[in-house]
């Protein structure tokens, strides 16, 4: 396996999380940014509750619930993270936060059926980025361990490091939980080495859970992908999914989300993003409602630096996108948005320097896809699809090159096929 | 609402850049022009060879050839292309400086200035008719530098500053080794450089500034450190040699010295280091990286004892340099089936060793048999008349005499045939009429500077066919 890559930023923001949650509308996206779709329950003009189901993926029984309280439109078309436009249910704020009576009844304890089925009732998803439902993960038989990955890797984004800066408490309660209902033997926290604050914030607590401990990993990119943190905690590698293995990974922020499922039998509704970057006056890091307008909060923060060619990015530096509005809706799976200058060099052709491989955590060979992109034939013996779009490719290569959009034309092309 | 650039991409970029990869690697240079000029100019100047010109030689091989390099490409984009080309593209962006500055480094001393600037021009078109920076195959460096030492090697003038003429017989080390018809021995290998370390520290005759091997080794963790260069292919090249003289050393009995003698002759570590690794014609992964390296092993040993070519260590870079075409191939190819990377290993490990027990049977570890043998000896009346052949540089009987006696006394000394290329020395300094005037007192006649090895070899079949004609 690839040697992670060293990655510095130098920006810097404290970890206390404000909150912004009083948005005029939000916008329920029909599709999410995996191309699964989502069947709407609502009809033009009815009234919400907040928590209420409002669109549902029918092959998982999955459901998306409305942030707020208000009265549903349906049909205006607004762009994701991914850069796509999608239809979405519009829900004006009338802002009484009114909760569907049943909702409010905590339960005390729950068996594993009743978990699983509470983590897919309340819309449980991987806050750091997969948007993959994660009552799909926790339904394995005898898991071994649970990995809770709180390494954070692409620079710039701290969300998760302000939520355990707040939450070290409730993470480690909630994980004990876990352990307990699913009957998991030991839990690992994947830290960076170098997160100094993280790592105080859970050691303040971690005495009282023997079966939890801390494990670092190297402060390099991308050690946050699960196949790494796996692999560096425990030494193990699995063919598609950790749970073959019988492990668990889970993100500190999906852990807190959980938590609150606990604590308040509440939908997934908020979410803390990372709002930086040298374009934005007022970086933070902000608790939002899920659908709500990226623009509207960065107002709120007091906007915008002035900046030359400002570019937009929805994510981190590395696996962001670029687009071209500030109108993007927040779903449950971005963790960042970015404004920095566009002062990027020229590329320059390719030298082969073999860099690109150095680096690619999926062992393929960017730099020949790249080369070869026009010959299917070829294509098909570099498994392009592969990539997991890391863009430590781009990031390396010396002439600059964005080498993994090239890997990206390659994995469309040999998918069409 | 507020719109934005959109840019396709990743937002973070490492430090390295392209440039600064191509600058680190001149960076690395200078020391070398500095050691060219010290070993060149400096020290042959002190000692009381050459003049001030001799001092400012290698910087200016080095600037002309860059010069030239920079100017072609400047002309060849604005004659053949229609486009004026700025200063800025040339530096930073297709790095037109770079091959003339190799090729100043890699040319002997005595190239005459037009050949130079034909070499470097041609070094630069050859990259550019083959694409231009970042598309071109063949090393541009190499194929100037190659053009002028292979195609017109007898211009060149010799690889010897002249300190070194005067006080090294034979030429550099491995053309030495070539013409004493591959006879390996420290007396004969390394001992008319004085020892081993000057080939260490570069004070042998070699091309102008690639003989310090201590500055390649100090290059090569420099830009190791640096992430310049493609590490693989100078440690398996240079551990192939290693691997070959061993088993030399092993079949044929021969000191283990012969495996430094390998490695820092023939300007082996600075092709290794600079001009192996170039990373346009350099493979690209991995495993064709150490393949290549495996490969220039083989084909240097097998060009410096297999042919009539001393030096190997271009020429197996630049066929090298077409090979990789297949190599980079393959490795799309080989994507993922390790068990065939393991058998092609396997094979070219095979191959070394197969290449070092042929090239073993090559050479020899005793200095040769005398070969003397008197062809014919006639005597009418006072007069004997010697045919006799013997070793020369070139081998054994590759020296034909005919020496005439009268009396006690030698009077005529004539070569009939013979293969030494020094042979022309020997005739212009008069040797033989001196070896007859000193016929008494052979052992106090100085050889040739230049020629020792003939002197030495003509003074022993005279004294020979003497000791017979006494009997
Ligand atoms: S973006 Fe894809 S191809 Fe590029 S380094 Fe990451 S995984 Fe490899
Ligand atoms: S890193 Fe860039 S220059 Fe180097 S081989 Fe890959 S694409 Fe080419």
């Amino acid at each position: 396996m690839n040697k992670p890559v060293k990655i510095s930023s130098n920006v810097v923001i404290d970890y206390t999380i404000c909150k912004y949650i009083k948005p005029e509308y939000i916008y329920i996206p029909l599709e999410n940014k995996n191309g699964i779709m989502y069947k709407h329950l609502v009809k033009e003009g009815d009234y919400v509750y907040k928590g209420q189901v409002v669109a549902i993926n029918e092959d998982i029984n999955f459901p998306i619930h409305s942030s707020v309280s208000g009265y549903a439109t349906i049909g205006s078309n607004k762009i994701m993270a991914n850069g796509k436009k999608i239809k979405c249910i519009v829900i004006e704020n009338d802002f009484k936060e009114k909760y569907e009576k049943s909702k409010l009844i905590v339960k005390e304890k729950y068996s594993k059926e009743e978990f699983v089925n509470a983590l897919r009732e309340n819309g449980i998803t991987g806050l750091g980025g997969s948007d993959f439902p994660t009552f799909l993960k926790y339904n394995i038989d005898k898991p071994k361990y649970l990995i809770i990955n709180a390494v954070e890797c692409e620079p710039f984004i701290s969300c998760d490091k302000a939520v355990i800066h707040n939450y070290s408490d409730c993470i480690l309660e909630a994980i004990d939980m876990i352990m307990e209902i699913m009957n998991i033997p030991k839990a690992i926290i994947g830290v960076k080495k170098s997160n100094l604050d993280s790592v105080r914030s859970f050691e303040k607590y971690i005495g009282t859970y023997p079966k939890i401990r801390i494990g670092f990993v190297k402060d390099a990119y991308p050690n946050g992908w699960e196949r790494n943190l796996v692999n560096d905690l425990l030494g193990v590698s699995y063919d598609k999914y950790p749970t073959e293995k019988g492990i668990i990974v889970s993100n500190v922020s999906t852990i807190y989300a959980i938590y609150e499922m606990f604590k308040y039998n509440r939908p997934l509704t908020e979410r803390v993003i990372t709002i930086t970057g040298p374009g934005i006056k007022n970086k933070r890091n902000v608790r939002v409602k899920i659908g709500a307008m990226v623009s509207e909060i960065i107002n709120n923060l007091d906007g915008y630096n002035k900046l030359k060619n400002p570019i937009f990015i929805a994510g981190g530096p590395m696996m962001g996108n670029s687009l071209p509005i500030d109108d993007v809706i927040i779903t449950k799976d971005l963790n960042a948005v970015l404004v920095i200058e566009d002062n990027f060099e020229k590329n320059l052709p390719c030298i082969r320097c073999g860099k690109c491989i150095e680096v690619c955590p999926a062992g393929i060979y960017p730099v020949f896809i790249m080369n070869s992109c026009s010959d299917i034939h070829k294509l098909n013996d570099l498994y392009p699809n592969k990539c997991i779009e890391c863009g430590l490719c781009s990031f390396i290569c010396p002439s600059k090159i964005e080498v993994r959009e090239f890997v990206r034309m390659a994995k469309a092309k040999v998918n069409d096929k | 609402m507020k719109k934005f650039k959109v840019r396709k991409g990743n937002f973070m970029k490492s430090k390295n850049s392209t440039s600064s990869m191509m600058y680190n690697l001149l960076v690395c240079l200078i020391p070398f022009i500095i050691f060219a000029t010290y070993k060149n100019g400096i020290y042959p100047v002190i000692n009381g060879y050459g003049n001030l010109y001799l001092v400012f030689k290698p910087l200016l091989y080095v600037m002309i050839a860059s010069f030239v390099c920079i100017v072609t490409e400047y002309l060849y984009y604005l004659v053949i292309k229609k486009e004026k080309k700025s200063i800025n593209y040339l530096f930073s962006e297709s790095f037109a400086i770079i091959p003339g500055v190799f090729i100043g480094l890699i040319i002997p001393i005595n190239t005459p200035i037009w050949l130079i600037i034909l070499g470097s021009a041609i070094a630069s078109l050859s990259k550019l008719l083959m694409g231009g920076f970042g598309k071109n195959t063949l090393n541009p460096a190499l194929v100037g530098s190659l053009f002028i030492i292979v195609i017109f090697s007898s211009l060149t003038g010799g690889y010897m500053n002249p300190l070194e003429a005067d006080t090294i017989s034979g030429a550099t080390p491995l053309s030495n080794m070539t013409a004493s018809s591959y006879v390996i021995t420290y007396d004969n290998l390394v001992r008319p450089y004085g020892s081993l370390l000057s080939f260490f520290f570069g004070n042998i005759p070699g091309a102008i500034g690639e003989t310090s091997s201590l500055l390649c080794l100090l290059s090569f963790i420099y830009l190791l450190l640096n992430k310049v260069i493609k590490w693989r292919i100078p440690v398996s090249y240079v551990s192939t040699v290693i691997i070959i003289s061993l088993i030399m050393c092993l079949t044929k009995d021969i000191g283990l010295w012969f495996i430094l003698f390998n490695v820092l002759s023939g300007g082996l570590l600075f092709g290794a280091v600079f001009m192996a690794t170039d990373p346009v014609t350099s493979p690209i992964s991995h495993f064709g990286q150490v393949i290549a390296g495996i490969l220039l092993g083989i084909l240097t040993m097998v060009i410096r004892y297999l042919t009539s070519f001393p030096e190997g260590v271009l020429i197996s870079i630049l066929i090298v340099n077409i090979i990789t075409i297949a190599i980079n191939y393959f490795s799309i190819k080989l994507f993922n089936k390790n068990y065939i990377k393991l058998i092609i290993l396997v094979v070219s490990v095979l191959a070394v060793i197969l290449s070092s027990f042929v090239i073993s049977s090559r050479v020899s570890n005793k200095e040769l048999d005398d070969t003397y043998k008197i062809i014919s000896k006639t005597k009418e009346g006072n007069v004997t008349t010697y045919q006799v052949s013997g070793r020369g540089y070139a081998g054994n009987n590759s020296i034909k005499l005919e020496i005439v006696f009268s009396g006690n006394n030698i009077t005529k000394i004539e070569v009939i045939s013979s293969s030494d290329t020094y042979m022309n020395m020997i005739y212009n300094n008069n040797y033989l009429e001196k070896i007859v005037s000193n016929q008494d007192d052979l052992d106090n006649l100085d050889t040739i500077s230049g020629c020792t090895y003939t002197s030495k070899y003509l003074k022993e079949i005279v004294e020979k066919t003497k000791e017979d004609y006494l009997k």
